[in-house]
Parts: structure tokens; sequence; C-alpha cells
């Protein structure tokens, strides 16, 4: 998959579009223009899109189900967004999602999420929903579309109902969506080729409405992950320098044990023991050690992992797999810094030891 | 001894957020978005 969607920022200025009309006006010319560019497939644009930060919700009512008699009342997301939205974002869709080539009052269209839970085991499409107040007109129910994690990865699907630019007489939204979002799927290998193209034909139009936040909707999703990811590299470069200064530490208590007890080695090896016995008692010494520093270890990080446990995700705090090899990996580590000053401690030549007694 | 404690200290809460982001990054966000490896 290549990063092929480029979205960026505009706001409509209120003295020219001060109407849904014009702003839905604005947009179609727009798409137009751009849709002529042979590097650009799709145009289309919202005042909300995926993981914006954008997570305030919007109480919905439905047609012929009164909120009274709703333990739960549904408070939504409610994009509004203009045609080819879905193509753009290659949201599937069933039913039909809006189009530029219909006329008259447009439909909504319902994310499955929201339609199970206002029609379950209904069919959603063709049923009637509106916001801001209860009774008709209702905006008619035109396709439903697969859930969006719109809030970020770590939080379930966002219920949504996605409204068109323009309300319908009687029906009002909430006013005219003069700062959108343009979303553009292009044809080149990286969408950020086209915003050369972009520019002039969005000063053409209007030069009054500069681009802000251009960006490719890979790195809004690689954004999305930022903290995580920082604080695991963090993590990892902490954990690495403690591992080595563990190895190095184990390695320096041992080689300074097998040094000032040279003599007694020597004695031991001059009465006959075998070096592989003398190397077996001093890794002894050094897997003591390893376990009571990580018995220590074990009860340390079980209770301060629950300083991290907002930032886990399908992982719990205390996950049996993880402390198995965190434990199994630190005690290779210091069997191995342990093991070459014991194997060292094993070869004392016992004249040379017992001479310098 | 205590270096070997803070060593798996650190460790644990490395292996705990890789494997978060890990699955975080095997989410399906419900729209296309071609994402990078980590």
């Amino acid at each position: 998959m290549r990063p092929r969607v480029l979205t960026f920022d505009i706001m409509l200025p209120r003295v020219r579009y001060a109407s849904e009309q014009q702003v839905a006006t604005y947009h179609d010319t727009l798409a137009g223009a751009l849709q002529a560019l042979p590097e650009i497939e799709v145009v289309s644009a919202a005042n909300s899109t995926p993981l914006d930060g954008n997570d305030g919700c919007t109480a919905v009512f439905m047609e012929g189900r009164p909120l009274a008699g709703i333990d739960n009342p549904p408070c939504v997301d409610t994009p509004r967004v203009a045609p080819g939205y879905f193509d753009v974002l290659r949201i599937p869709v069933r039913g039909r999602a809006p189009d530029r080539s219909e006329t008259g009052d447009s439909g909504a269209v319902v994310s499955e999420a929201l339609a199970r839970r206002l029609w379950p085991g209904e069919e959603a499409i063709g049923k009637g929903i509106r916001v801001n107040g209860d009774g008709p007109p209702y905006y008619r129910v035109i396709g439903v579309a697969g859930d969006v994690r719109r809030n970020g990865f770590e939080k379930p699907p966002a219920e949504t109902v996605y409204f068109p630019i323009r309300s319908r007489d009687g029906a009002p939204l909430c006013g005219a969506p003069r700062a959108m979002r343009v979303v553009i799927r292009t044809r080149t290998a990286n969408a950020g080729d086209v915003v050369p193209q972009v520019r002039p034909v969005l000063a053409s139009l209007d030069p009054t409405v500069p681009m802000a936040n251009v960006r490719i909707l890979t790195d809004v999703v690689s954004e999305s992950m930022a903290q995580s990811s920082f604080t695991t590299t963090l993590l990892m470069l902490a954990a690495f320098l403690a591992v080595v200064l563990s190895a190095v530490g184990l390695y320096g208590v041992i080689a300074y044990g097998v040094m000032s007890r040279q003599s007694e080695l020597g004695v031991r090896l001059a009465l006959g023991a075998r070096p592989g016995v003398v190397r077996l008692m001093l890794v002894r010494e050094v897997l003591l050690l390893v376990l009571a520093g990580l018995s220590i270890g074990t009860v340390a990080a079980l209770s301060s992992t629950r300083w991290i446990a907002g930032l886990l995700y399908g992982v719990t705090p205390h996950d049996p797999a993880t402390y198995v090899g965190v434990t199994a990996f630190l005690l290779g580590v210091g069997l191995v810094a342990g093991f070459v000053p014991a194997w060292r401690g094993s070869q004392v030549d016992p004249l040379i030891a017992l001479r310098s007694e | 001894m205590a270096q070997v404690a803070l060593a798996l200290v650190l460790i644990t809460g490395a292996a705990l957020m890789a494997r978060s982001v890990r699955h975080l990054w095997q989410v399906r966000p419900g729209f296309e978005a071609a994402r990078p490896h980590i």
C-alpha cells in the first residue's frame, strides 16, 4: 500500500461563504477543478476526519422512536462530508454514498456500529435520523458505512452519522461548515507530489483561502501512534542500558570475588578439586545473586507497571508471557556475565596461587 | 543484585510497551491508510 491520500485544511471566510449552499458550491467547484488534474483520482472534504482528535458527540433522534423511551440516548460523531468522501478514504459502504450528480436533499450514512445499536435486527437503510430536535423532516439513511476508528487505534470504532454539507429544509445541522479538511486520493506514488499542482487551483478559486496543515494520511496515522512509540523507544533505551550495566556489574563483582579468592581456589585445585567443580561453585554463586535480583525485580515490576497501564493496549500490565520471557533473558545474561570470571577462576594455576600467598 | 532488579523492571516495561504498539499496528482502522513499518 502506498501513501496516496493527501489532506489539508481550509477555512472559508464568513463574508463570502455565509450559507451552506455557498460552502457546498465551493467544494463542488474545487473537486471538479482538482479532479481535472491527471494525478488526482477523487476529491472530497469533511469537517472531521479519522484520527483528527475531534471526539465530541451530538445527540441524534430517530424517526418513530422518541428518546424518552431509550435508556442510553445515542450521542455520536456527526461529521459533515462532501460527496466522494468514502471513495477517497476507501471506507466500504453498503447501500449508497452521497453522489455529486444527485439533486435535492441528500441522505445520511450511518456507521455499522450505530446501525446495530439503533435498529438491532432491522435494515437501517431507509430509516429516518436527525439532530437538533426531534420530529420530521428526517434525513433518510441511504447507506451503512464500515466502522472507523476515528478517535485513535486504542479506542473502539466510533458510532457515526455522516451528514451532508447542505442541511435539508426543516432539519438544520450545525451551521455552514466553513472549516473543512479536504481529502484527495491521488494516482501518484506519494500524495505529497501533487501539492504544487493543488496550490494554484486553490488560489484560482479564491486567493483568500490558503492551504493549511498539509499532510499525508499516513503521517496522520503515524502521529496518532507517536506517544506510544516514543514511550516504547525511551523504555527500550533505558532497558538496554540497564542490561549492559547489570551484565558489566555482575562480571565485575564475580571477577573481583575470584581475584580475591585466588589462593582459596588454588588450594582447592591443589587438593584435587576438578576445574569443573570449581567453575560450578562459582556459577552457583552468580546464580544466587541473579535469582535474588530477579525476585526483587519481579516484585518491583509487578507494582510499577501499573504506571504504564494506561498506555497499554491488548496486553495486561501483569502479562505472564512477558514476565517469563524477560526473566529467562536476564537469567541468561547473568549466567553469561558470570561464566567468564568463573571459568578464569577454575583455570588458576595452584602453584602461582599458593606462591602469591 | 540491584542492577539486575532495575534491569528487569525496565525491560518488562519496554517489552509490555513494545507488545502494545505491535497490537496497535495490527488494528484495522476501517479506512485505507498505508502504514509504515515500525
